[in-house]
């Protein structure tokens, strides 16, 4: 039985204390492992804030490619401030599908689950440097300033942000997959449309409906809960209404209310004791999308997690019977929308051929943090 | 103190820190990079311990099955670590597989650790992604299509699938698009459907190729083409 001695001072030699020193920063080295990314090598991207000042804020990101989600975020942690710890915002972030309804009713494509599309070849002509460049053959870093951050009279502060992205080969479309992670704790993901008009019917409006997978972990799995941010006017008053979302549901984003989904962990708190969190919102919305299938007709949806779900085509049947979601590990769905409405831009009809590139079109969402910092950051 | 208990002290200490920071390495070595790709002996040893599981050769059935993929899959456990924080049950591996009779996948996520299937899953055909295999097989039929051939003229044998890790598109590349058809009328309704389209260079024919993998027909689609709205 090995005991410890009850002074190992008092015993220890010079030597004893050299080689108990070596072996504390051994075990230290080994916790530390525990404490850090669960990734290595390219599939780790850390990076603090602001590039070439004191650092500030520090992002620390897994990712990986997967077969059909493309460019999927397997970890991202969020530190506010160099002393403080890492918070984790996401187990896993990936793309769960882009559906693609054609207006006259076929084809309807689902253009994540139903191929092995890879991402393609990036270069330095996709994301040059010196702050960015490749980190793999088909997945590109930026790190670039993202504008103001705040303005008051003469005093100013510009914002930096990281980005990651990776662009699906999806037949004659390409989608970028971009992860933004911004010096503020924002997070945004976003797709992009891009290349060429279906061959066979390239004048056919259509919408583009990337559905993402946010399964959220702040502060580790459990204890979190959602609730749907509404916002309402009555006569000269505006009232905000935060709704706990007691059970799995889909919801509908309604532009008058404002709506977001706040997620939160009830043990984590910032400084002021004030409850942390992340707020879901759209980013560069410009409609949303109803079509015949039903996990079209809602446009965020809040599940269990489970590891077998995954598939934003099943939605419907995931969240019925719907399971109790306060407190506990949930999955946040949100789907995004282009309509593509082909324009002379687009390219032309060349003999027997069509021949254009289609300008790139955007949509996503932004995790906005919510009482993380105690105070304004990025003063 | 005794002059044996001064020698053995540091000895003690000496095998406590060594015993703490094997169980310590051990630990971090649990969650170090267990969000890295899989390797390809992971990848191997996955399609291995799935193909051997009797559940998933129950529904995989005798006929024709491709594996469609192999990936890492990140499932959580039901502990947190000591820190509090979400870990990871283990390293899993998702492999799926799709039977051609029956138009169905069958997902087993595979416990790589302790060596076995940990759970097995049927997946509806039309969630099962194109395999570049399926890819191969409809380009095949469609260059062997006399219909298909008078289309593309005397280019078709340059055609090819480019390869996704090059960095320069071929001059005569295919593409393609899995086809759902919702009208039973369509004859790709509830069967492997393929459209190829057809790139030379910078465009694209405005035909195209519908091969019907179970049925291994191919039938070519006139491209809608009409001048658009002015509005």
């Amino acid at each position: 039985m090995i005991r410890l001695p009850i002074d190992p001072l008092l015993v220890a030699t010079r030597s004893h204390r050299r080689l108990r020193a070596v072996l504390l920063l051994l075990v230290l080295w080994a916790l530390s492992g525990v404490a850090s990314a669960q990734c290595s090598g390219a599939y780790l991207v850390e990076q603090g804030f602001p590039v070439g000042g004191t650092e500030e804020t520090h992002w620390r990101v897994c990712w990986a490619t997967h077969v059909k989600n493309g460019l999927v975020i397997t970890g991202a942690w969020f530190r506010k401030a160099p002393g403080a710890p890492f918070v984790r915002v996401l187990w896993d972030g990936r793309i769960s599908e882009i559906f693609v309804p054609y207006h006259d009713g076929s084809p309807r494509y689902y253009d994540v689950t139903n191929f092995s599309f890879n991402l393609t070849s990036v270069s330095t002509a996709d994301c040059p440097g010196p702050s960015g460049g490749p980190i793999a053959s088909n997945v590109c870093k930026e790190v670039r300033d993202r504008g103001l951050v705040w303005k008051d009279y003469a005093q100013v502060r510009r914002g930096q942000e990281l980005s990651l992205w990776g662009a699906l080969g999806a037949g004659n479309y390409n989608y970028v997959m971009e992860w933004i992670f911004r010096d503020d704790g924002m997070l945004i993901g976003r797709v992009g449309a891009t290349a060429v008009n279906l061959p066979s019917k390239p004048l056919m409006t259509h919408v583009h409906n990337p559905m993402w997978r946010l399964d959220i972990d702040l502060n580790g799995a459990w204890g979190d809960s959602v609730a749907e941010m509404i916002h309402t006017e009555s006569g000269l008053n505006g009232i905000d209404n935060h709704a706990l979302i007691r059970t799995e549901r889909g919801l509908q984003w309604k532009l008058p209310s404002f709506t977001g989904l706040h997620v939160t962990d009830s043990a984590l708190k910032n400084g002021k004791g004030h409850t942390s969190g992340y707020i879901l919102m759209p980013w560069n919305a410009h409609g949303v999308s109803r079509h015949q299938e039903a996990f079209t007709q809602q446009d965020m949806w809040v599940s269990r997690y489970k590891w077998n779900e995954k598939d934003a085509r099943y939605l419907p049947t995931y969240v019925s019977p719907a399971e109790p979601t306060v407190g506990t590990d949930n999955v946040l769905w949100y789907k995004g929308a282009m309509h593509h409405h082909p324009r002379d831009e687009d390219g032309e009809f060349v003999g027997n051929s069509w021949r254009g590139e289609a300008h790139i079109m955007w949509t996503g969402f932004m995790l906005m943090p919510f009482n993380l910092f105690d105070r304004t950051p990025l003063r | 103190m005794s002059d044996a208990s001064r020698h053995s002290t540091p000895r003690r200490l000496r095998a406590w820190l060594a015993a703490a920071l094997i169980l310590c390495a051990a630990a971090a070595a649990q969650e170090r990079d267990y969000l890295n790709p899989l390797t390809d002996a992971e990848r191997e040893l996955a399609v291995r311990i799935a193909r051997d599981d009797a559940r998933v050769r129950e529904m995989a059935g005798d006929g024709l099955v491709r594996l469609v993929y192999v990936e890492l899959s990140t499932v959580k456990s039901t502990r947190p670590n000591r820190r509090g924080e979400s870990q990871a049950a283990g390293r899993f591996a998702e492999v799926l597989q799709y039977r051609y009779d029956g138009d169905t996948g069958v997902l087993a996520l595979v416990d790589l650790g302790k060596r076995k299937v940990d759970a097995v899953e049927r997946v509806e055909g039309g969630a099962v992604p194109l395999t570049q295999e399926d890819l191969k097989e409809a380009v095949r039929l469609a260059l062997d299509d006399a219909d298909t051939r008078a289309l593309l003229g005397h280019e078709a044998s340059r055609y090819v699938v480019p390869d996704p890790a090059a960095t320069e598109s071929p001059p005569y590349a295919i593409r393609a698009l899995l086809v759902h058809a919702y009208d039973e009328r369509d004859s790709c309704f509830r069967r492997r459907c393929v459209q190829l389209f057809f790139q030379q260079r910078d465009a694209y024919l405005i035909d195209s190729a519908v091969v019907d993998l179970t049925g291994r027909q191919v039938r070519i689609l006139k491209g809608e083409r009409h001048d658009p709205p002015s509005h």
